[in-house]
């Protein structure tokens, strides 16, 4: 649990960072070395983190309110599908991450900084930092929702949230935080049981699959929830977490195969957990006059109605869940490309005394955000199409670099992204920079 | 015995490159017209941004 370590004279020529890493590179190592299902069994587990954190942080507080709010507005149909879609489009991208980290060993923001130059580095670290904030207090604010459900004050929930994202990053190293948030991080799936609890017809969920049924038909609405949905698919922190991460914890080339099973086990997580809320809302909810307009502490109390007082409380729980782990990831995202781009220390490895500088943006943005969210009648409508819009400016950008990165020979060597690769990325990379273009500028004419 | 495994660790496992300074890119041919189609889609988002702030559609 705690961040000293000791060290030798021959190692203290290392940075304290890098000691600690190199120990967990050795355990790694070791369970190469060894043969037998459980040694590759207790592999997997060990490698799994980064990439499980990323997809299910994803599915944040603002993601559950969303997915909850699809269902209950066009039930069953297009979504269920879609989100398989979108499930595919996070995994192509953030594979990519997983190769640039291992390959690299830098951040995201130190290779954007490094290769081309301050006013990229600085336009993508304000969007992030800023992005990050306004994020923040959305989770804060589905805590906030989420504890209400137990009758806990609004003050006390943000200060416990703010005091446990506060111990997580500053009081554990890498392995240790990278653990208790992947045991945050499976309380997204409180979600799945609730969704079987609402008995959903089996064989209308696996039509849509064939259909792709928009309930209502194609209106101006509906475009603007497919827009929002694909066009936030991948956040623009997700693409620094995730690399950073993997640069914390020390996977090199040889671990990008785990790299990506880690991956593809975080985006199975989270597009289940994203179809269930669909699938329990969009049973339960959708259909009932005035649904598509209900809020989610309506959507709340109508659950408990539904299934029972503890279908309520379980989703209450799933939300502060939701709202613990993206804090969790962004607020460690903030510091890292911070770190990575001023080149302070940027390991979650290292003692606060050592290395404050590194802690101190992440641990600043969690405490303002809580501030933030604190004062009372806060414009949240507000506060949610402000994060859209430096999320649709700032994304093409972070793809652009993602994707020469990927494909810059003197980096990357042989691990640049192949044909297909180019071919995948480059049509998902044009799709989203295309959804998050008429996203951005259909939040004008819808408030216009 | 930690001290020991500590240095006993193959730092050859370790990426090659994070302790060289990287060098800029060279920024010629369709990755010089990617990036100038990304300056005017983050002008006209932008512009956009401060007619919405102006209108009062944010």
């Amino acid at each position: 649990m705690s961040k000293k370590i000791a060290t030798t004279n021959s190692a203290s020529t290392l940075d304290w960072d890098e000691v600690i890493r190199e120990k967990d590179r050795l355990r790694v190592q070791k369970l190469y070395d060894q043969k037998g299902i459980f040694a590759r069994l207790a592999l997997g587990l060990v490698l799994l983190g980064p990439g499980v954190l990323t997809m299910i942080a994803d599915n944040d507080a603002g993601g559950v309110i969303t997915y909850a709010q699809t269902g209950a507005t066009y039930g069953i149909g297009f979504f269920i599908p879609a989100l398989i879609v979108a499930g595919v489009i996070a995994f192509i991208v953030q594979e990519m991450t997983v190769r640039l980290g291992a390959v690299t060993g830098r951040g995201h923001a130190e290779m954007i900084w490094g290769r081309y130059g301050a006013f990229w580095g600085w336009f993508s670290l304000i969007d992030l930092v800023v992005a990050n904030v306004l994020t923040l207090i959305t989770e804060f604010i589905g805590i906030t929702v989420g504890m209400a459900v137990f009758g806990v004050p609004s003050w006390i929930s943000t200060i416990l949230a703010l005091m446990i994202d506060a111990f997580v990053l500053l009081g554990l190293r890498y392995y240790t935080w990278e653990r208790i948030s992947l045991w945050i991080a499976a309380g997204n799936l409180l979600f799945i049981p609730l969704a079987l609890m609402a008995h959903p017809h089996w064989s209308v969920i696996s039509q849509t699959l064939i259909t792709w049924r928009i309930p209502g038909g194609f209106t101006p609405a509906f475009l603007f929830i497919v827009l929002a949905n694909f066009g936030t698919t991948i956040a623009p922190w997700m693409l620094f977490f995730q690399q950073s991460s993997v640069v914390d914890k020390g996977l090199t080339i040889k671990d990008i195969r785990h790299g990506r099973i880690d991956t593809a086990v975080g985006t199975v997580a989270m597009v289940v957990v994203s179809l269930a809320l669909v699938i329990l809302t969009g049973t339960l909810i959708h259909g009932i006059p005035g649904a598509s307009g209900f809020g989610i502490t309506h959507i709340m109390a109508l659950l408990g109605h539904r299934i029972g007082y503890i279908g309520e409380d379980v989703f209450a729980l799933g939300l502060v869940e939701a709202g613990l782990i993206a804090a969790i990831a962004l607020t460690a995202s903030t510091s890292w490309a911070m770190g990575e781009a001023f080149h302070w220390p940027k390991s979650i490895n290292m003692p606060v005394a050592k290395a404050w500088k590194f802690y101190l943006p992440g641990l600043g943005s969690a405490v303002l955000a809580a501030i933030i969210v604190l004062i009372p009648n806060l414009p949240l409508g507000f506060l949610n199409l402000l994060v859209q819009v430096i999320a649709s400016i700032f994304m093409p950008a972070a793809l652009l670099f993602l994707l020469l990165l990927l494909n810059d020979e003197d980096i990357m060597g042989c691990h640049t992204n192949r044909r297909w690769q180019n071919i995948a990325a480059f049509s998902i990379v044009g799709l989203l920079i295309i959804l998050n273009g008429i996203f951005g500028i259909s939040i004008f004419f819808m408030h216009a | 015995m930690k001290n020991a495994q500590i240095i006993e660790v193959d730092f050859s496992a370790s990426p090659k490159t994070a302790k060289e300074t990287l060098s800029r890119a060279k920024v010629k041919g369709w990755v010089s017209i990617a990036f100038w189609g990304l300056r005017i889609y983050i002008v006209v988002m932008v512009t956009l941004v401060i007619y919405g702030f102006l209108r009062g559609a944010l």
